[in-house]
């Protein structure tokens, strides 16, 4: 099976729909995160028009890299997820399906698959993919080099930090810049990269300031915020736009510090909650927070961007570190001894596990880090069976039934 | 103080009435009609000759799938913390309730202050729950619940039944039922006993079973399948004289705190 045929319309609504969504919010002063995805999209409809490149990645591909070389990046599951969820889930997904991508697969890799296969994934230069964070996304690299005839590099993190491991990923880089090189027919401007790094090493400072203020409180930033950031780091990671965007941020939850104030009226339950939240639920975190009173306060799995020493004039060490910061791929117990360490630092009163029914390693390490949690630090976890992309999987209303009862729980041990 | 829990469920509705914390009165309706007039008739049903009215109850609670739909409760309460206070009121040993009802299966840990721990319900399937075992014993085996459950107490052997699906189930007991030999109809219901006990069970284990386990619901009543479960954990099980009333007693319960409160 080759695509012959984009659909480069299909691209174009999702660009003019994320630029409606930005305008609407801009009244709320909640544009920021909105014209970002729409500027992404935007590169990518003008790519061949600007006569540049774009390579299509996975998630955690240093886009540093592309950055530096004038490469415009497209991230493969944010981005694909965004477009299914403009032209129809229910529509992907059947596309899926009917090229044998099973419903017990990752519904994130589901729909890259469905972008691809309908032909409305546009057609790259080339495909970046690694084995962060799971196998599938090393196979759907796999496919998507076949299916689109596009040459691909695949990155390969060692699943241990050690120093063997990072020399290894270090010559991995190395290899990546290489074939970039190869791509564009251009040599790596490797000061141009420290620059570029400079806004990595900027953007890491202000996320972990982010982070340190969230431990207050009452707690002054809003649910979905840390979403926001996570998506953004993955697609533009290195640019000074990212750095605006954070520093909006700091400076908002900075200044709800600064006054005592935080993000919900009464604040009831502190919540951790681990992996990610179902990419169509953005209203139930907000519903958690105006409803119940119920803020996240951390998010193991995804504020390790915080960590690593970025140095710009080491940017391959720098970016290695970052890399294997990553709890997604590794053994369990350093994340174990996060998501304690959170749970005391932030004071948390219970925790929300989103078991993603296509993540198979993650929903391995639920009971233990349920009984972990209880037995350290003596905080419950509601497990919620989900779907990250596909609604039908489990209703919004069912999960809210759930967090109900949970903070019925919560409420009993206080 | 008169109070009432109300446990709205998707086949009955129970309600339970304390006066100054003894049970007054209890009804078990099946559901007729829509969420609110179920609730306010089985209130009343359940009010009869004792010269109460709905008006005198100072507060009510309201549980189960239903519970949204019962305006005139104080309190609605998810059905975890309800299961919790209700075993916990008649069985203080009590750490783990199995509540099968008829479209529901949940799973609570108590803990030792008698309020709930843990809880999980299944998910998307009806193959750990009362309806379950109705099709097979109306549709399939065209015999009574009671008539199923005696005759799996006098099952020789069990027959092998798919435990991942309600369906895939109905559909092997066909083919037991048309082989040549067809296999024992008593051990067709010990499989089909023994296919939703992994599946309770299995809900049970993700949760953590301590002892001691009550079961509750009204899939407690079915002694086969209580046998079978019991089986099948390992466990003794301690089971309420009138199981599927026990969320209904909690929500009682609930509602006797909070009026407490509030004088």
């Amino acid at each position: 099976m080759k695509i012959d045929t984009i659909d480069t319309t299909k691209l174009d609504k999702v660009a003019e729909v994320m630029g409606g969504v930005a305008e609407r919010r801009r009244a709320q002063g909640e544009a920021m995160y909105y014209d970002l995805l729409a500027n992404c999209f935007r590169k990518v409809q003008r790519v061949k028009e600007e006569g540049k490149y774009l390579v299509a990645h996975t998630i955690f591909i240093p886009t540093e890299f592309l950055f530096a070389m004038d490469i415009v990046p497209f991230y493969l599951e944010g981005m694909c997820e965004i477009m299914a969820r403009v032209h129809g889930l229910e529509e992907s997904f059947s596309a899926a399906k009917s090229k044998g991508f099973a419903s017990e697969l990752c519904s994130g890799h589901r729909l890259v698959d469905a972008m691809a296969i309908q032909g409305w994934m546009p057609r790259p230069d080339a495909f970046v993919w690694s084995n962060l964070v799971c196998d599938l996304t090393t196979k759907t690299g796999d496919f998507l080099e076949k299916l689109y005839d596009r040459p691909g590099f695949y990155l390969d993190r060692p699943y241990k930090n050690t120093e063997e491991g990072m020399q290894y990923y270090i010559r991995e880089l190395e290899e990546l810049v290489h074939f970039l090189e190869n791509l564009t027919g251009r040599k790596m401007d490797w000061d141009r990269l420290s620059e570029v790094m400079e806004d990595t090493r900027r953007s890491t400072e202000v996320f972990r300031e982010i982070c340190e203020l969230r431990k207050a409180v009452p707690s002054p930033m809003r649910n979905q915020h840390m979403i926001e950031m996570i998506m953004t780091q993955i697609l533009m990671s290195g640019s000074p736009e990212l750095v605006t965007f954070y520093e909006a941020i700091r400076d908002q939850v900075k200044e709800a510090v600064e006054k005592g104030e935080g993000i919900v009226p009464e604040e009831r339950y502190r919540l951790l909650t681990l992996f990610y939240y179902p990419a169509y639920l953005w209203k139930l975190l907000n519903a958690m927070q105006t409803e119940y009173g119920a803020v996240i306060v951390a998010e193991p799995h995804l504020s390790v961007w915080a960590e690593g020493e970025i140095d710009p004039a080491k940017p391959l060490e720098s970016l290695a570190r970052k890399a294997f910061a990553l709890y997604d791929t590794g053994p369990l117990q350093p994340f174990v001894d996060r998501v304690l360490r959170q749970a005391e630092e932030y004071k948390a009163d219970g925790t929300i596990y989103w078991a993603h029914i296509g993540c198979r390693q993650t929903c391995a390490t639920i009971r233990i880090i349920k009984e972990v949690l209880m037995e350290k630090v003596g905080i419950p976890t509601l497990v919620i069976d989900c779907d990250l992309g596909d609604p039908t999987y489990a209703s919004g209303e069912s999960m809210k039934d759930k967090l109900e009862e949970f903070f019925e729980l919560l409420d009993e041990r206080k | 103080m008169l109070v009432a829990g109300l446990d709205m469920g998707s086949l009955t509705t129970k309600v339970v009435i304390l006066e100054d914390n003894q049970v007054l009165s209890w009804r078990v309706k099946t559901a007729a009609d829509e969420g609110e007039v179920q609730a306010r008739r089985a209130i009343e049903d359940a009010l009869k000759d004792t010269g109460f009215a709905l008006q005198d109850i100072g507060y009510i609670v309201a549980t189960g799938a239903g519970r949204k739909s019962v305006s005139f409760a104080h309190k609605q309460r998810a059905i975890g913390s309800c299961l919790a206070k209700g075993v916990n009121r008649l069985f203080p040993s009590v750490r783990t309730v199995i509540d099968v009802g008829a479209e529901t299966c949940n799973v609570v840990r108590v803990n030792d202050k008698g309020a709930l721990d843990d809880s999980m319900g299944n998910e998307r399937c009806a193959s750990g729950t009362g309806v379950f075992l109705e099709a097979m014993a109306t549709r399939l085996l065209h015999m009574s619940l009671e008539e199923m459950a005696q005759r799996s107490l006098l099952a020789e052997g069990v027959a092998e039944i798919s435990n991942m699906c309600a369906i895939f189930a109905e559909q092997e007991v066909i083919s037991h039922v048309h082989r040549e030999p067809p296999t024992p109809m008593n051990d067709i219901i010990a499989g089909i006993h023994a296919s939703m006990a992994t599946r309770v069970g299995g809900l049970a284990k993700r949760v953590g079973i301590k002892e001691d386990v009550a079961f509750t619901g009204g899939v407690a009543k079915n002694v086969g399948f209580a046998r079978t479960l019991k089986e099948s954990l390992g466990v003794e099980l301690t089971i309420p004289e009138e199981p599927q009333l026990i969320a209904a007693l909690g929500a009682a319960c609930v509602a006797r705190d909070e009026s407490a409160k509030k004088s």
